[in-house]
């Protein structure tokens, strides 16, 4: 059971780190539309090879809540990406990053 | 709620611990004026809302069918659902650059990679309201990014939400603790 309370632990660090990640893109110039799809081209890819990987076998029970869950995902992504670049008390401090950091 | 039971004391004490936490977390008391946009704001709640609600419908999926292709079919419906709102034609004309595909890259690892896969493998094991608390940790992740690599001020209020939320956390592992330690004295 551990195991997969620290799973889901360590999905919500992800998704937490997230906003950084989105903030210094957001300050290197790219709209919200350009990181999103960049994140779901490539995340799409990543797991089509995962998919191709895995020796399992397709089942498509309960197939109707990946549907809605999918929906929901993609929902979290548009407005979560969309709130971190309306938020923008903290942005100066990306700019800040990105002129010292990253070049 | 769904399955119409009042929630027990110790995951109704975790949830205000939790809300008192993510309310300090982020930040609205303990700044000297209110500098966040409302519409930010909103789209935030909104977005909470449905991570809510996927969170609950991961809940519900089959334990039969494969992590991996759980989380395939939810990424082309979302990929698919993303790429119709935005429409982000500057990527045919010359948007695609290597620093678009790196940001992209890590976006896609920590955005729907580990998260998407993540969830799809534990949350029909620990649960759909285990899982919303569980996924709490995002808060105190994202603050503490924000401090340590995009030099953010966190307030001591922000500090205190943190480890509210953390503590929330705890709370509700709190029983299955000790279910463990009782299983290895009886072992």
């Amino acid at each position: 059971m551990w195991k997969y309370v620290l799973l889901v632990l360590a999905a919500g660090c992800s998704l937490g780190s997230l906003s950084t990640i989105t903030k210094i893109g957001i300050a290197r110039g790219f709209s919200v539309g350009e990181l999103l799809a960049g994140q779901f081209i490539i995340g799409w890819l990543i797991l089509l090879i995962l998919l191709l990987h895995s020796k399992q076998k397709p089942n498509f029970k309960g197939a109707k809540y990946l549907l809605v869950g999918g929906t929901m995902f993609g929902c979290v992504s548009i407005f979560y990406t969309l709130a971190v670049s309306k938020l923008p008390a903290q942005l100066p401090y990306c700019f800040c990053f990105s002129s010292r950091g990253l070049d | 709620m769904y399955h119409k039971k009042w929630p027990d004391l110790k995951t109704l004490l975790s949830v205000s611990v939790l809300l008192i936490g993510t309310i300090l977390a982020s930040g609205i008391i303990g700044s000297e004026k209110l500098v966040y946009d409302p519409l930010g704001i909103m789209l935030g709640l909104i977005s909470a809302i449905c991570f809510a609600m996927y969170i609950f419908i991961m809940g519900k999926t089959s334990g039969e069918v494969p992590a991996v292709h759980k989380s395939f079919y939810m990424v082309t419906i979302a990929g698919v659902l993303v790429l119709i709102t935005f429409s982000p034609e500057s990527l045919l004309h010359g948007g695609l650059s290597f620093e678009w595909a790196l940001f992209g890259f890590f976006l896609a690892i920590l955005g729907n990679i580990f998260p998407v896969l993540f969830m799809a493998i534990g949350v029909p094991k620990v649960g759909a309201s285990m899982g919303t608390i569980l996924s709490s940790s995002e808060l105190p992740a994202a603050v503490f990014l924000s401090a340590i690599v995009l030099h953010e001020a966190i307030y001591v209020a922000q500090w205190a939400g943190v480890l509210l939320i953390l503590v929330g956390i705890m709370i509700s592992q709190w029983e299955r603790v000790g279910k463990n330690k009782m299983k290895k004295k009886a072992a």
